[in-house]
């Protein structure tokens, strides 16, 4: 997995990396932002996923929930979630008071990139989301995602795909600073977790 | 960093392509209700082969259920997706197939109302209402055109 381009989400606001693994039917690649949202609308990848993760899903963390459950969960927040985002890049440019920093990037997490165990202020809550957005701070309210993940465990480092979603960040944050977009010294409160609609 | 956002900026812009997600996610809330429908039976479908598959009974995967349908299995898995706008035939196939309800519409009772006299209406013109013994009702064609005598009759039979 190679980061091959960046996409512009929202003007002068949101961007998102493309990995060369995810590419279209004619081989032009797909953002991770747009392929995280639609795999979040994805009702097959969903289910398997789900029931290849229902130990966690059943751990009690958010509650005894079905797979059946789990996944109309996700749909009904990935929608929400995503109306939020659009009103955002419809409104956010005209009114500061609606961009990403007020609405959507709220938490964050500090040193993630050099410590492993990310505490989530999701935890325990079981109205809380599930749904994560991944995205690193380049200047205020300007912000380049990484990936997206469900997260039903408390810590980042035990779960195969939450173990991705920090490579992509650590990856990401290198491409950045190839770029000389971000400095070393940036990279300790860049950071943030998004959570979805609760 | 504050002050060189508008580098960083001009930086991000000369390098980013413009993605499709706004216009993707502005189809999907404009066409929210179908897509929830779409995704519940896609839910339903995969469910019923899950369960299917546990207990050895046939359709217990998507080819099978293509195959049964006598569709390509790329079909099956666009229907799986939740994003297909599925047809009534299709919704009624899969229901029999399946052995599922996807459909689940009350059926209304049917009242049966006694009239007590229910016309056959023919236009006809006046002579020939005459000829054959029509009871005629004179209708006159107000807000069309007005005329002193109305040419047609309504004639109950």
């Amino acid at each position: 997995m190679s980061i091959c381009a960046i996409f512009e989400i929202i003007s002068d606001s949101l961007y998102a990396i493309a990995y060369d693994e995810n590419t279209d039917e004619d081989g032009n690649p797909i953002d991770c932002f747009r392929s995280v949202f639609s795999k979040w609308q994805d009702v097959e990848y969903l289910e398997n996923f789900f029931e290849e993760h229902k130990n966690d899903l059943q751990s009690g963390f958010y509650g005894n929930i079905s797979v059946e459950q789990a996944v109309l969960k996700t749909l009904n927040e990935a929608s929400k979630f995503e109306a939020k985002l659009l009103r955002v890049a419809k409104s956010g440019k005209s009114n500061p008071e609606d961009g990403l920093e007020q609405n959507v990037f709220i938490d964050l997490h500090q040193d993630v990139l050099s410590h492993v165990h990310i505490e989530s202020k999701a935890y325990g809550t079981q109205n809380k989301s599930w749904l994560r957005l991944y995205a690193i701070r380049i200047s205020s309210n300007v912000y380049v995602v990484s990936g997206g993940a469900i997260k039903l465990t408390k810590e980042m480092n035990c779960r195969d795909h939450l173990c991705k979603e920090l490579d992509k960040l650590k990856a990401t944050a290198a491409h950045l600073k190839e770029l000389e977009l971000i400095n070393e010294e940036d990279l300790g409160y860049i950071v943030f977790e998004s959570y979805g609609e609760e | 960093m504050e002050k060189n956002k508008k580098e960083i900026l001009g930086k991000l812009n000369s390098i980013a392509k413009k993605s499709n997600w706004v216009e993707e996610a502005q189809a999907r809330q404009d066409n929210k209700e179908l897509l929830e429908a779409s995704q519940l039976i896609a839910l339903k479908i995969l469910r019923t082969l899950r369960q299917n598959k546990a207990l050895g009974v046939t359709p217990k995967s998507q080819v099978e259920l293509a195959d049964m349908l006598d569709v390509q299995p790329q079909q099956v898995n666009k229907w799986v997706k939740g994003k297909e706008n599925l047809k009534l035939d299709t919704l009624l196939k899969l229901q029999r197939v399946l052995s599922i309800k996807l459909l689940d519409l009350p059926k209304p009772s049917i009242d049966v109302v006694e009239h007590s006299k229910i016309f056959q209406l023919k236009i006809v013109k006046p002579n020939e209402a005459r000829d054959r013994n029509y009871r005629t009702k004179q209708v006159t064609f107000k807000g069309v055109q007005e005329i002193d005598e109305p040419y047609y009759k309504v004639a109950g039979e």
